[in-house]
């Protein structure tokens, strides 16, 4: 379940997290695995990683053309993959109303899904739910 | 249901002739009559979970409903991804048993993101009519947001004057982009209405110089949100956008930013916090 969570998250690379290591290890506060079984542990220390970048603020980036680029070239790595985002192939339409017409025009079936979610607003579409 | 069952590759393949769409609500009370009458022809009984899903034949007729998963949660199936995928690809198989879909032409997938519903509001004229942000979170414990949270907001006449092109640098209030980053929250908290009540922070905004193709702004800082929930949880992260100018300034053409932070999710019994890591990236729409 980590682990597909963690391919989630393309940004959080492999790179990124023994960068992190190396770097708390110069500064004498290395995080050892847990002692068991060495996958769950190595997933362990692996997300404590992470919380530690995550909770960081984002490096000051310098008013440059350069600077504006690093930034760029961030927001390009970080982008969620076609894997993540497959669910976006599919022909979404808007509204159900929609969908009956083009399904007639087109002759082609519908598969409607259907939130009834008591606790609040939700958006099946964009996920927040 | 995003991310387990409907993003397994069978269950993409064999929606692939099918036109996909969804209604969300409170309840049955604020159901459109057309909807209504197909959720009552459904006849589902209500045992089986706030997700229901319909097959309907072209001429807009349904021909089975049924729930996403064998009871009434992903727990029925061990949240295991292949059996969730594999439960929801047969129910479907059941209902088109009957239809002949091998004659559809259907279109190569093809990667549709959400666009803003409307085009622009007339008063932006200086900015790109929308913002695109693409939320990807991860709980240490749960799987339930392997599909990014993809959300458009219309830019108005506020976000186009904060976000002028800055001859020399200034601050820049979070509040003046909130309709933006109200969208950075996780998803399924299932308390209160489980969203963004309200957002804070300085942020710097510097000219950064310019090449032959534009002059750029950098926006960052860090933003303070406060989230409507049992606690009103208070989470913080980083922000970093990089604007592009045309025109000496005066036309924004496009913006590109990142975002990282931790939200601490509490247990109901407020024995312990999950930290649920959450980064995004937003984007200017059109490009």
């Amino acid at each position: 379940m980590l682990v597909l969570g963690f391919l989630c998250l393309p940004a959080i690379g492999q790179a990124q997290t023994e960068r992190s290591a190396s770097e708390s290890r110069r500064q004498g506060n290395l995080r050892r695995p847990n002692s068991g079984d060495p996958l769950q542990s190595l997933l362990k220390f692996v997300r404590q990683e992470q919380e530690v970048e995550f909770a960081k603020p984002l490096p000051e980036f310098d008013a440059t053309v350069r600077g504006a680029q690093e930034i760029e070239q961030r927001f390009q790595a970080n982008y969620p993959s076609q894997k993540e985002l497959a669910i976006y192939t599919l022909d979404w339409e808007t509204s159900f109303a929609a969908a009956k017409q083009r399904a007639k025009k087109e002759n082609r079936p519908i598969f409607f899904i259907v939130v009834t979610n008591y606790t609040g607003p939700t958006n099946f579409f964009s996920g927040h739910c | 249901m995003r991310g387990s069952s409907l993003s397994h590759p069978a269950v993409l393949e064999i929606l692939r002739p099918f036109i996909v769409v969804s209604w969300n609500g409170t309840g049955t009370k604020d159901m459109p009559e057309d909807i209504w009458k197909v959720y009552r022809a459904g006849n589902l009984g209500g045992s089986g979970g706030a997700i229901r899903l319909f097959v309907l034949n072209p001429a807009g007729e349904l021909v089975r409903a049924f729930f996403p998963f064998a009871g009434q949660s992903p727990a029925t199936l061990g949240f295991d991804y292949e059996r969730m995928g594999m439960f929801l690809k047969q129910e479907i198989q059941k209902a088109t048993v009957d239809m002949d879909l091998s004659q559809l032409k259907v279109a190569a997938p093809k990667l549709r993101l959400p666009e803003n519903a409307s085009q622009s509001t007339p008063e932006v004229r200086q900015m790109p009519a929308g913002t695109r942000l693409l939320v990807s979170l991860e709980h240490p414990f749960a799987g339930s947001y392997r599909v990014p949270v993809v959300e458009t907001v219309t830019n108005t006449a506020v976000e186009q004057a904060s976000l002028r092109y800055p001859q020399q640098p200034r601050t820049v209030s979070a509040t003046s982009i909130k309709r933006w980053l109200e969208q950075v929250y996780p998803p399924g908290m299932m308390e209160r209405t489980g969203r963004v009540l309200d957002v804070s922070g300085d942020l710097s905004f510097r000219p950064a110089g310019s090449d032959e193709k534009a002059s750029y702004a950098i926006l960052q800082g860090t933003v303070h949100f406060t989230f409507d929930d049992a606690r009103k949880t208070r989470y913080q992260g980083s922000l970093a956008v990089t604007f592009r100018y045309t025109d000496e300034g005066q036309q924004m053409q496009s913006f590109q930013g990142i975002y990282r932070g931790v939200f601490p999710k509490w247990d109901k019994q407020g024995r312990g916090v999950a930290k649920i890591l959450m980064q995004a990236v937003l984007e200017s729409r059109p490009q």
